[in-house]
């Protein structure tokens, strides 16, 4: 750069950084320092400050509910508070796949949440009267520094819309979306976010009134979920099997249904697609067949809360 | 009808909602006007925080700590609205938030908070929603150890009535 009279010249200058290779390891959140330097015609150069910089290296620019392109004064331009967990939690992952199942499996399974076993009630998400169903995320960042929050007891859409709004701020394409039938679906036994045993959900009625997860591309039967509120029993028989022979497995990039859309009942055995419907609901009319995938729920812009 | 206005209309149905407002009869009609102005004072406990709920205009979450332990924290949050019915909407907003089937009432949990309320399935009554009048109410744990809340939701409600009764 060049200064005349103490104004560089252009005044704005775009400094080209040739020989990074800062993207390398994929997504990253790392701390720099620039030592700026000057020199006068003829003389050596002299150190004039150090600048510190905070850099993040994600997929692509952050999808929906965020807007990277509005002004500053926009509340939904990306949060660099957000950045600093997304980034962490799917760092070295270099495309949508790996950092999704990265962000999931880190909400899932070490953050400190638990499941809602007494009504499965999100609290971090919330509707205002008439308007939007936002996610509560900045007292969801005051729980994920050690603070109180909104609490560590979470549902599913809760899960769902952490999972897409992280994933999101760092390129990847989650909607909140949800499913259900003309009544609640059966389940399977299941162990919930922050558990440790298999169990099914509410007793005795065992079921869900509704589920929310994390979804890929038009939220439909052969889509893929992402979802950090339970883990499945990947097992050959996930409808009937002694607890100690389930295998536990979280659900990420798992398609809705590897299946038609209503299959004849009951499904034979073993079965060992990886296939979401089948393994989180009942193998009958109760089960399988009220488990519909039903789109985003109301006032969510589409299954992209938006962020307060 | 979209497939969220009946999945919102099954849960009105299925928690008996039209009985809300015809309970309350001219009752409907005595409002609470600004009632979250002043701090609650909760018997064991010390306020932590208070601060709005950000997407509702007149509303609050105080958060209290136990004086012995530090591990129990109740959330009290607060939203007040100008009618009986747009409290009650949001009740089902919430309960069209919940997993669950079948949630029992604060009536049938011998629970004395809320004209219309709603506990938990598990013997621990550790979260607690209720709306008195034209307020929303919603109890709960946020601390590390859970414990029941019947009694601070009782008492919430307790200041709810006598605010509206002066």
């Amino acid at each position: 750069m060049s200064f005349n009279n103490g104004v560089s010249n252009p005044e704005y200058v775009t400094i080209p950084l040739s020989h990074f290779n800062i993207t390398a390891g994929g997504v990253s959140k790392q701390d720099i320092a620039w030592l700026w330097q000057y020199k006068l015609s003829g003389g050596s150069w002299t150190n004039m400050i150090t600048t510190n910089h905070r850099i993040y290296v994600v997929l692509e620019s952050p999808n929906s509910p965020w807007t990277p392109d509005s002004l500053p004064s926009d509340t939904q331009v990306p949060w660099t508070d957000v950045l600093d967990f997304a980034c962490v939690w799917a760092a070295g992952t270099k495309n949508q796949l790996d950092a999704s199942t990265a962000v999931t499996t880190k909400v899932y399974g070490t953050i400190g949440l638990t499941y809602d076993t007494t009504r499965g009630a999100s609290v971090y998400t919330q509707n205002s009267y008439g308007g939007k169903n936002q996610f509560l995320c900045t007292f969801f960042l005051e729980f994920l520094k050690g603070g109180t929050g909104k609490g560590y007891v979470v549902n599913c859409t809760d899960c769902a819309t952490i999972v897409a709004i992280f994933a999101n701020s760092i390129g990847c394409n989650l909607t909140e979306s949800t499913m259900y039938g003309s009544s609640a679906f059966k389940c399977n036994k299941i162990i919930a976010i922050g558990g440790t045993s298999w169990g099914y959900p509410f007793p005795p009625g065992n079921q869900f009134a509704y589920h929310e997860v994390a979804w890929t591309g038009g939220v439909g039967y052969n889509d893929m979920i992402y979802d950090a509120c339970l883990e499945l029993d990947n097992s050959t028989n996930p409808w009937n099997q002694p607890d100690a022979s389930r295998v536990a497995k979280l659900p990420t990039n798992i398609e809705f249904t590897t299946l038609t859309m209503s299959p004849a009942l009951p499904i034979p055995t073993p079965f060992s697609a990886w296939s979401y419907r089948e393994r989180l609901a009942q193998n009958n009319s109760s089960g399988i067949g009220n488990c519909i995938p039903k789109g985003p729920q109301q006032n969510t812009q589409n299954g992209r809360r938006s962020v307060i | 009808m979209n497939q969220s206005d009946l999945f919102r209309e099954r849960i009105k149905t299925s928690y008996d909602f039209d009985s809300w407002t015809s309970n309350l009869g001219e009752l409907k009609n005595l409002l609470a006007v600004r009632f979250m102005v002043d701090k609650l004072d909760i018997s064991g406990f010390e306020f932590e925080s208070r601060r709005p709920l950000m997407n509702h205009k007149h509303s609050l979450i105080d958060v209290f700590r136990n004086k012995n332990n530090a591990q129990v924290k109740v959330a009290i949050e607060i939203m007040e609205f100008s009618s009986v019915n747009e409290a009650h909407e949001t009740l089902v907003d919430v309960l069209s938030n919940c997993m669950a089937t079948e949630i029992p009432t604060t009536e049938q949990l011998n629970i004395n908070a809320g004209d219309v309320g709603f506990g938990g399935l598990e013997e621990t009554q550790s979260s607690i929603y209720f709306v008195r009048r034209n307020v929303f109410v919603h109890v709960h744990n946020v601390g590390k150890e859970r414990i029941s809340v019947v009694k601070i939701t009782e008492q919430v409600d307790s200041e709810i009535l006598n605010h509206i009764s002066k």
